[in-house]
């Protein structure tokens, strides 16, 4: 007679494996002690299955195709903001080593504290130093496709130019909530250029489109400038504003381009 | 799965497939829908991070929701409810007729909850995944182990949580 079942033999039984061998369903039919292990076996199988089925719940609604697609839309928003925060420290790089290398020669030529203070200010504004807040650097806003947008560094100047006047169509001036001072345009009618201090929104003069301009909280000697076909509409000096039309009731200031023509 | 599907199409067929049996598993083993859900979800994005499908992609999500279980656990993120049983998790449902039952019920699962974090990680994996019905041979290939020694273990798995349940019981 073979031996009784091992637990090998009874979970290869339990799960109809075809490898069981031929003498073990043999002793089975002949021996009651492994009739009984295996039903017990079997027993506590279906047991633990059914206590198990007691911890079910609601599952989420879930649809595949959004999920993917929320989860490729995070990633490209990502790697845009990654690809934009590279390309500022690259920029930032280049005008500070331009900045101080030339800070060097000229310093032979001027007072120490007066060089100290500009290599200090050039480096603040290239971002190498910590006077630099790093949540400007590192703003995780995510602007939409017809955004342009730059950082105002500390002591710093941007101008937001557009190149022509409109025959209709308005730029609004609002708060911004990021660091940056953005414009976003209507339409993908216009092409934004985006300098080191600079937007630059390349409208035609028979356009109709709309633009907001974003500004945050600026601070004692931060410049805006907007200009519109070369005039200056609008001017912020460490928040102390000149415009050409007031603000209205929710602070926006709005330009109507064909206010210019007059 | 044909070779040309492009992989964000593969990735939500796997998601289409899995996604359900995969939070059932996470949720049994962890007792709360909140985290099964999040922990499901991770997986999915970790794959889709991965830029490719793996050879058994199954295997791969049950390993790697597995892991941010076990990360979740590690760091307490995982409430303390889950261990002691003391609070069901309100979604859960059985459906049964009177308060009584549901009271019966509700003890029950409690009790399964406890004995289930009683377990090693690999017991509780072998029950809870066998109940999702997988076979040895996919069970050994997700857990890394021998095809041969998976029904074994699961035996044994079985007869702790089963000694476990009634010991539990026999306490009260």
């Amino acid at each position: 007679m073979t031996p009784h079942l091992t637990d090998a033999n009874l979970s290869a039984i339990l799960e109809s494996n075809d490898s069981v061998d031929e003498s073990v369903r043999l002793h089975i039919v002949k021996c009651g002690v492994c009739r009984a292990a295996l039903a017990t076996a079997k027993a506590q199988e279906f047991e633990v299955s059914q206590l198990l089925e007691l911890l079910t719940v609601t599952q989420p609604d879930m649809d595949a195709v959004k999920f993917v697609r929320g989860v490729v839309s995070s990633r490209s928003l990502a790697r845009a903001q990654l690809r934009r925060t590279r390309f500022r420290h690259i920029v930032r790089g280049a005008v500070a080593a331009s900045i101080l290398t030339a800070s060097v020669a000229a310093a032979a030529l001027t007072p120490s504290s007066v060089l100290r203070r500009w290599v200090h200010v050039a480096a603040v504004a290239s971002g190498l130093s910590s006077d630099q807040p790093s949540a400007q650097a590192e703003s995780p806003e995510q602007s939409p496709a017809s955004q342009r947008g730059v950082e105002i560094f500390p002591h710093g100047r941007v101008d937001v130019v557009f190149r022509s006047n409109q025959s209709s169509g308005v730029v609004r001036i609002v708060s911004a909530s990021n660091a940056e001072i953005s414009v976003s345009g209507t339409g993908d009618g216009p092409n934004y250029t985006v300098g080191y201090n600079t937007i630059i929104v390349s409208n035609q003069p028979g356009d109709s489109l709309n633009f907001v301009v974003g500004i945050p909280q600026l601070s004692g000697s931060d410049t805006v400038y907007v200009r519109i076909a070369g005039k200056t509409v609008y001017s912020n000096l460490g928040n102390h504003v000149t415009a050409r039309t007031p603000a209205d009731h929710n602070g926006q200031i709005i330009l109507p381009f064909q206010n210019l023509r007059r | 799965m044909g070779p040309e599907l492009p992989f964000e199409d593969a990735v939500s067929q796997l998601f289409g497939q899995n996604f359900a049996s995969l939070f059932r598993y996470l949720y049994r083993l962890c007792g709360d829908s909140d985290l099964a859900s999040d922990l499901a979800q991770e997986a999915f994005v970790r794959l889709y991070d991965r830029g490719s499908v793996p050879h058994e992609p199954t295997g791969w999500l049950i390993t790697v929701s597995t892991n941010l279980y076990r990360d979740a656990e590690r760091t307490g993120k995982r409430r303390a409810r889950i261990t002691t049983g003391q609070q069901a998790d309100p979604s859960s449902h059985v459906e049964v007729p009177s308060a009584d039952s549901e009271l019966i019920a509700s003890e029950t699962r409690d009790r399964v909850r406890a004995v289930l974090a009683t377990l090693p990680l690999r017991d509780r994996q072998l029950l809870l995944l066998r109940h999702e019905g997988y076979s040895y041979r996919e069970l050994g290939r997700i857990l890394g182990i021998q095809e041969a020694s998976v029904g074994t273990l699961l035996l044994r798995a079985t007869r702790a949580f089963q000694s476990a349940f009634i010991t539990a019981g026999s306490r009260k």
